[in-house]
């Protein structure tokens, strides 16, 4: 875990000086007058101080233990569920939720959950249509319509 | 005679005919979210928070505690039968429950599993009745300083327990605090870290934050791994534990509803490590410890009485001071602020028919549980069956609609997407969630109150140090946080974990 956490938390000292910085912009104030920029220094300080906590425990860490955490990690998985995921927000006011929600279902069915088209399929049509009955009609959540607006 | 008149009014709020049935919903959803791995109760509570918007709020908050300790009922069943946790809390359990399931005693470690949350359940809502009002009564001469330390050692308790460093855990709760500032500045109207955009006015979202953490993130975790099934249903289940179990497991359970009572009451305790240190306590008083592991059924009572208990007792810090102590907890808070009700000590006394309606409902729906859960084993065994690769697109799916619903906002959605992102990344480099979502949930009351504490000072940080209770809190703060340097306590955890 050593490296990665050298990694990680080096990441987060400068997500947290980020924070650090950039409240003054927002006043900080003082201890008898704290303003709106007063707990983001703090919350910038404290990341600040417990990433470096992180970063120096990792460093002084001397064990040569290497833990390979991407090493089983199928990437184009990944990818085949997170770009569904958000191609899915986009589509969703266009397409409507019923079309978007089968070809988004279909696909990380299909690809990243590697079942048979026919599952796949028969799955994809039930889920987005009974969670569109579920939710849309009786539970009556504003669920956009898209090109299949004349459904009422 | 009060207490008695306000049982009664428990009673008649919870069961009330619309209230029984979400009680009842929420303990079936509960028990077969524990079922199933790969969602958790606290993405389900999120989940199914836009659901209850038309609901009241008594009987949201009914729905939404008997999805909580339902998971504790259906987690077991799990660990029991094919050695997957349905959650973390029902760890422990697999160790003796598998190895009973594997001798053919499925049947009584399910039994028993049953019987000892129930008993526990049961014990944890008694308790909860009497602790919580006096303890609200005394909360009630809190000011922002006493506030503000209670809710520093809520957050370091957390981290304290969490199970790898503490740094990290700090640093999330730090995280956790930054993201409760994004938005409007409630004092003095300042936009903060919005980037200009208008979604994020309006602050980042508790459901599209624990959604992505807890929902999105594990399934994009799970997809690494297949997950193995062996289901060992192959003899006719008989559910009742024999004379001889009854016999070995009486002091187990007793111990493990104590222990977990106790821990769960700590702010970041929780039902996990309740479990494990029953457990580990079973192992010290028995006197065949070298057993515990080959299908002892005192293994299976006592954790299990313990993440019950400690389920309840959970339910106490939220309901008699506001401060949530575990992420669960933190998103049940979120769902009764949604619902206008501000927890906390004045909630007892503005809110009575909530407050008792919802403890007696605890009690209407351990016994649902208990007839619920024995019955319907087939059942749970069947949907285990289903493939994850079935399985996890509809749960995403379940995801965009939950966090699109709150708002009608797509970007709540987006948002949701990329902490799902961060949650799958904090997982890959061991950074626990739950410290992030406690701090987001405290944040803004955290803030309030030190700069309130401040303004009353004077500017002065030594208020903390000179108001009795307050100092008590932040000098225990201070000395939980320096010992992380003795590692004795933590290291025995870590212990424990190594032997499961």
């Amino acid at each position: 875990m050593r490296k990665h956490d050298l990694v990680s938390s080096f990441v987060f000292i400068c997500f947290g000086l980020f924070v650090v910085l950039y409240s003054p912009h927002l006043d900080v104030g003082s201890l008898r007058r704290p303003g709106s920029g007063f707990m983001p220094f703090l919350c910038g300080l404290i990341i600040c101080g417990f990433a470096a906590a992180t970063f120096l425990r990792a460093f002084f860490n001397r064990s040569n233990e290497i833990e390979k955490i991407w090493d089983k990690v199928n990437f184009l998985k990944l990818i085949l569920v997170i770009l569904p995921l958000i191609l899915y927000i986009f589509l969703l006011n266009l397409l409507g939720f019923i079309i978007s929600s089968f070809f988004m279902v279909l696909i990380i069915m299909r690809y990243a959950g590697s079942q048979t088209w026919i599952k796949s399929v028969s799955m994809a049509c039930v889920s987005s249509i009974s969670l569109y009955l579920f939710f849309g009609m009786w539970l009556k959540i504003q669920l956009p319509k898209g090109i299949l607006g004349f459904i009422e | 005679m009060d207490l008695i008149n306000n049982i009664i009014l428990g009673f008649s709020v919870a069961l009330e005919p619309t209230n029984l049935l979400f009680c009842f919903l929420g303990a079936l959803i509960g028990t077969l979210v524990g079922v199933l791995p790969g969602i958790g109760p606290v993405a389900t509570i999120a989940l199914l928070l836009p659901i209850t918007f038309h609901l009241r709020p008594v009987t949201a908050i009914i729905m939404l505690a008997g999805i909580y300790y339902g998971a504790m009922y259906g987690g077991s069943t799990t660990s029991i039968l094919v050695n997957i946790p349905g959650e973390s809390a029902s760890v422990v359990t697999c160790i003796d429950g598998y190895q009973m399931a594997r001798k053919g005693r499925a049947g009584p470690a399910l039994g028993m599993s049953a019987f000892a949350s129930f008993v526990a359940g049961t014990f944890a809502t008694i308790i909860l009745m009497l602790l919580a009002p006096p303890l609200a009564e005394m909360a009630l001469k809190f000011g922002p300083p006493e506030y503000f330390s209670l809710m520093v050692l809520g957050l370091s308790l957390l981290a304290y327990l969490s199970s790898g460093p503490i740094s990290k855990a700090m640093l999330m709760a730090g995280i956790g605090l930054f993201l409760a500032l994004v938005g409007i500045d409630t004092i003095t109207g300042t936009t903060r870290f919005t980037f200009d955009t208008v979604t994020l006015m309006d602050g980042i979202g508790l459901v599209p934050l624990v959604m992505g953490l807890f929902g999105i993130g594990e399934v994009l975790f799970n997809l690494e791994g297949e997950i193995k099934r062996d289901i060992y249903t192959k003899k006719a289940l008989h559910l009742l534990p024999t004379l001889q179990d009854w016999r070995e497991s009486k002091w187990a359970l007793v111990r493990g509803v104590l222990i977990g009572f106790a821990l769960g009451v700590l702010p970041g305790g929780g039902a996990t490590i309740a479990s494990f240190t029953a457990y580990a306590v079973e192992r010290r008083c028995s006197k065949t410890p070298e057993k515990f592991g080959t299908g002892m059924i005192a293994g299976v009572a006592s954790p299990e009485a313990a993440n019950n208990a400690a389920s309840g007792g959970a339910f106490i810090p939220l309901l008699a001071l506001g401060i949530p102590g575990t992420a669960t907890m933190a998103i049940l808070m979120g769902a009764l602020i949604i619902h206008g009700i501000q927890p906390g000590p004045m909630m007892i006394l503005q809110n009575p028919d909530l407050f008792w309606g919802l403890l007696a409902s605890m009690y209407v729906g351990n016994i649902v549980l208990l007839i619920l859960n024995l019955p319907l084993i087939g059942l749970w065994v069947r949907i285990l069956r289903i493939p994850y690769g079935i399985l996890f697109p509809v749960i995403l799916l379940l995801c965009l609609i939950g966090s699109y619903s709150i708002k009608n906002n797509l970007w709540d959605t987006f948002l949701m997407v990329i902490f799902g992102i961060i949650g799958y990344l904090m997982r890959k480099y061991k950074y626990e969630a739950p410290p992030l979502v406690l701090a987001f949930v405290l944040g803004t009351r955290i803030e309030e109150s030190l700069r309130r504490s401040l303004l009353i000072s004077d500017g002065s940080p030594l208020i903390f140090f000179q108001r009795p209770i307050s100092a008590v809190i932040i000098i225990f703060t201070i000395f939980l946080l320096a010992s992380t340097f003795f590692p004795a306590l933590r290291g025995k955890r870590a212990k424990i974990e190594k032997i499961v």
